[in-house]
């Protein structure tokens, strides 16, 4: 009788996943565009509930229908209108709408944040009255789950009608074979996709209403939740309603049940973590998913630098500048803005990490935080003497045997990567991320009592904020110079050669398994690297700065500053951290956000943009020509700080 | 119509052939390559003629690797590498253009001809000097006539040019076997010539060409023999002469009862 009720509260809360998993699935089916913010957009229309309802005091009679019916499909209108229309315009590849949803996902948590604080409001209204029902055989069902499980079969079956039977279902269909084609029979492909995104995002919206009452309503939780249901559209293969509302709902009911099991130590995680667990294990199970036409290319995502480095004094000169400046810095910052220098040092170590798959490679990351986190645990781990297996060592040791052992979990990853593109290879480095998080990070036997000490070189602490800024520095020019390595000479060649064309790659002898091998391995490596040293500058293991989305905001952050240059990784970095100072928490998001949306018009990036300002062509005049757009329009020069000079800005504004 | 017989010596087969026996290519229940034996004998010119759709590409695809053929065997100077990697193939001396460009457009004609240089000459010889990468790039862009655009960037030339820089390389390779698909579609008539001599030149240093090409008088002018392929399957083998008056060939083409 126990194992009956834990069934039917399962079915309810795997409804609502199931609810997401389908909205995830409509719209990439109509449009061929995975919404990474499919949880971000959940997230917000429960703040626009709860800000009619309880901040404005409407009554919720009128207020849920208008957020659920109105708005959120709304979410969903304004986003295709103003993002991805434009976008479809241009024939922009799979990898650049990929790219504009997740800058979607980073707009909505900055706005978020921004609007609504940080802070949880545990007053999220229920659209249900939270009652519950006895059915026969002395069961209880709550009216609320009741109410979920109506809705999705309902949705469900309304949609499966919809695709099957009606001529928008037809047309939704040819718009999917071909956009242009349907164009010329006279489909308004423009009007489906606005209606695909309106169900996905009222979808979307609903699942975030029905969760938010049941947890604390905050910028980051909700969302987070929902990016586990990306586990039911992945089961799915991103294409199957029927199969997503079952897996859904399966996974609900096994994880309820899962309930009265207790594993032992390090295992009880997987109780509440089926859905991540299902995405592992299907994007490694399935060769491939129904991935719409896209060619996974990131070639139109980054732009192309390799082996056409400045060969001219102005790089001399401005790699002179910033090393003096850097090396001045500590003499005329205050400790506490120093202590931020240094913290932007060793984030942008972990953003030169995803330069090298990102910007060399051209194949997407998104589970990087994963791998900085990693690195930082360990490296107190094997510091204390905690690992077995492993002696006591000394903190820089430490970091470097962390580094070559998560090398071995990004070779194990970037063994994935040899069959997966685009957004197969995106959900796969996310799914190794979202595990390595909840399975390792949120475990207690794992995080509790991890002590991060500060390094000693040579007899000499590194701990005051001064040397350990140097530190940094010196780590930041070590990483630089590997990275440097790997684009130079002739693996930089055949990296280039492997990210223009893999097929004329392998065609004069190349064994691409073998680079793209050694570029994931490095890149884990030095985000482990990276991940202890931002440890270090806080002297604190944080976890929640290693969760999936500080993968999701690293990575926006690398492109939008410019994924093929090494100097990218630092104005990233600093611009990452510098806003927050500066604007206070959640500017840094919503400005990377926004330029995320338009990063297709920016190929090199910013640091391309403040070299074709200063008079350098773009070293990838070819790039507009793949992504089938024009040049990059020039931007207001004053919108860019270079990194030093945002240092400066850390400084005054800390005064 | 006969196809050359394969033995286990080649004393058939000249040494250092690609020999293609019975090979099968199906997608689904599609036969696009149907039982090909062919041989690409080194310092000569094979062509591989037949109407879009026959099935030309599939097979260089399943010669070179990009995808496994369903069955037969390939063999290149006698070893067998039907199973090997695209990648150990080209290792092996086997070079290929391709019909759809797959030229690394973010680099330079140069660099293009560089990194396949220098995979070539590492994989003849551990750690090859790079003088002779360099001595390889110069003489293969002087062969080709690129060196005046040697400095551009890939991407910014026409498809004509393209066609050149993935002939030169493949050339830096210094392949046994080279298989060009199309290498003269995109070029006027005064490219075409240069483009004639050069084959005639790359045959004659010692390379064994199989070319698809439907500017028929180029494969006229160049080829010692002709494969002629319809539906998947071979209708037809010969000298030039033979080809252009054999029945089934013209019906092949011109969709005349033979």
């Amino acid at each position: 009788m126990l194992y009956l009720q834990l069934a039917l509260a399962g079915v309810a809360t795997g409804s609502i996943a199931a609810l997401s998993g389908i909205g995830l699935i409509l719209t990439y089916r109509a449009t061929g565009v995975f919404n990474f913010a499919h949880g971000a957009v959940a997230m917000f229309v429960a703040y626009l509930l709860w800000q009619l309802n309880i901040g404005w005091g409407w009554p919720l009679i009128i207020a849920a229908p208008l957020v659920v019916l109105v708005l959120g499909p709304g979410v969903g209108i304004v986003l295709e209108r103003v993002v991805f229309r434009p976008l479809e315009t241009r024939g922009a590849s799979t990898s650049e709408k990929l790219v504009a949803t997740l800058g979607v996902f980073v707009v909505l948590v900055g706005l978020a944040q921004t609007i609504w604080g940080p802070e949880h409001k545990s007053d999220a209204p229920s659209l249900f009255p939270d009652r519950s029902l006895l059915l026969p055989g002395d069961l209880r069902i709550g009216v609320n789950q009741l109410a979920q499980l109506v809705i999705v079969l309902l949705s469900a079956s309304a949609l499966f009608l919809l695709f099957r039977f009606s001529h928008l279902g037809t047309q939704i269909r040819a718009v999917v074979d071909h956009r242009g084609l349907a164009d010329l029979t006279a489909v308004n492909a423009n009007r489906v996709a606005a209606l695909a995104w309106a169900l996905g995002c009222g979808f979307a919206g609903l699942s975030g209403v029905l969760l938010a009452p049941q947890l604390e309503l905050d910028p980051f939780r909700l969302t987070l939740l929902v990016v586990d249901t990306f586990g039911v559209a992945v089961v799915a293969r991103l294409t199957s309603l029927p199969l997503g509302v079952l897996a859904g709902i399966a996974l609900g009911v096994l994880q309820s049940l899962l309930t009265t099991w207790n594993p032992p130590e390090p295992f009880p995680s997987i109780k509440s973590n089926l859905l991540v667990l299902a995405l592992l294990g299907f994007v490694l199970a399935y060769k491939t998913l129904n991935e719409r036409s896209g060619d996974g290319n990131g070639r139109a995502m980054v732009s192309s630098g390799l082996g056409r480095r400045g060969t001219s004094g102005g790089r001399a000169v401005a790699l002179v500048t910033a090393a003096v400046a850097a090396a001045v810095l500590p003499f005329v910052l205050s400790s506490r803005s120093l202590a931020s220098a240094a913290g932007v040092l060793a984030l942008a170590v972990v953003f030169l990490s995803i330069t090298a798959v990102t910007g060399f490679t051209g194949n997407i990351t998104l589970g990087q935080a994963g791998f900085a986190g990693l690195g930082a645990l360990l490296t107190s781990k094997l510091a204390a003497g905690q690992l077995p297996l492993f002696p006591r060592m000394p903190v820089i040791v430490a970091m470097v045997v962390a580094a070559v052992l998560v090398s071995v979990l990004g070779a194990a990853t970037g063994y994935s990567a040899l069959r997966r593109k685009g957004l197969f290879l995106g959900l796969t480095t996310l799914a190794v991320g979202l595990v390595i998080y909840r399975f390792v990070f949120e475990s207690p036997y794992f995080t509790a009592q991890v002590f991060v000490d500060r390094p000693h070189l040579l007899g000499f602490s590194l701990d005051g904020e001064r040397p350990f800024y140097f530190f940094c520095l010196a780590c930041l020019a070590g990483a630089m110079v590997l990275v440097d390595l790997l684009r130079r000479g002739r693996f930089g060649r055949a990296l280039a050669a492997m990210r223009d064309s893999e097929n004329g790659a392998r065609s004069i002898g190349l064994d691409l398994r073998l680079y793209k091998l050694v570029v994931f391995a490095s890149s884990a490596g030095l985000a482990s690297f990276g991940g202890a040293l931002i440890a270090q500058q806080q002297r604190a293991f944080v976890p929640l700065q290693f969760d999936a989305f500080h993968s999701f905001f690293w990575f926006t952050a690398v492109l939008v500053a410019g994924a093929s240059y090494l100097s990218g990784s630092v104005l990233g970095a600093a611009v990452f951290v510098g806003l927050d100072l500066l604007l206070g928490s959640g500017a840094s998001t919503l400005v990377i956000g926004v330029l995320a949306l338009f990063v297709s018009r920016l190929p090199g990036g910013l640091v391309g943009l403040v070299l074709s300002l200063r008079g350098r062509p773009l070293p990838d005049s070819w790039a507009a020509v793949v992504s089938g757009g024009p040049a990059p329009p020039a931007e207001p020069a004053q919108n860019l700080v270079p990194s030093v000079f945002a240092l400066s800005i850390l400084e005054k504004n800390s005064r | 119509m006969s196809t050359a017989p394969i033995t286990t010596q080649g004393s058939t087969v000249p040494a250092g052939s690609l020999e293609v026996h019975e090979v099968v290519k199906r997608f689904g229940g599609l036969t696009a390559v149907n039982a090909v034996s062919l041989v690409v004998p080194p310092g000569q010119i094979t062509s591989l003629i037949g109407p879009n759709g026959a099935g030309k590409t599939t097979l260089f695809n399943c010669l070179t690797g990009v995808t496994a053929a369903t069955s037969g065997r390939i063999r290149l100077r006698g070893k067998d590498i039907s199973t090997l990697a695209m990648h150990r193939r080209a290792r092996l001396g086997l070079g290929r253009t391709f019909q759809r460009l797959e030229v690394f457009v973010g680099m330079t004609v140069e660099e293009n001809l560089r990194v396949a240089a220098e995979s070539g000459e590492r994989h003849r010889q551990p750690g090859a000097p790079q003088d002779k990468v360099a001595e390889v790039v110069e003489r293969v862009l002087d062969e080709v006539g690129l060196s005046a655009v040697r400095d551009v960037v890939a991407g910014e030339l026409p498809t004509g040019t393209l066609r050149l820089v993935e002939l030169g390389r493949a050339l830096c390779l210094r392949p046994r076997i080279l298989l060009l698909d199309e290498p003269g579609s995109g070029l006027d008539s005064t490219e075409s010539k240069s483009l004639e001599a050069l084959l005639l030149a790359v045959a004659h240093s010692g390379v064994g060409i199989l070319l698809v090409e439907h500017d028929v008088d180029l494969v006229m002018a160049v080829s010692q023999r002709i494969y002629v392929l319809d539906f998947g399957t071979l209708i037809a083998e010969g000298t030039p002469e033979q080809i252009s008056v054999n029945q089934s060939v013209r019906a092949a083409y011109l969709g005349v009862d033979a």
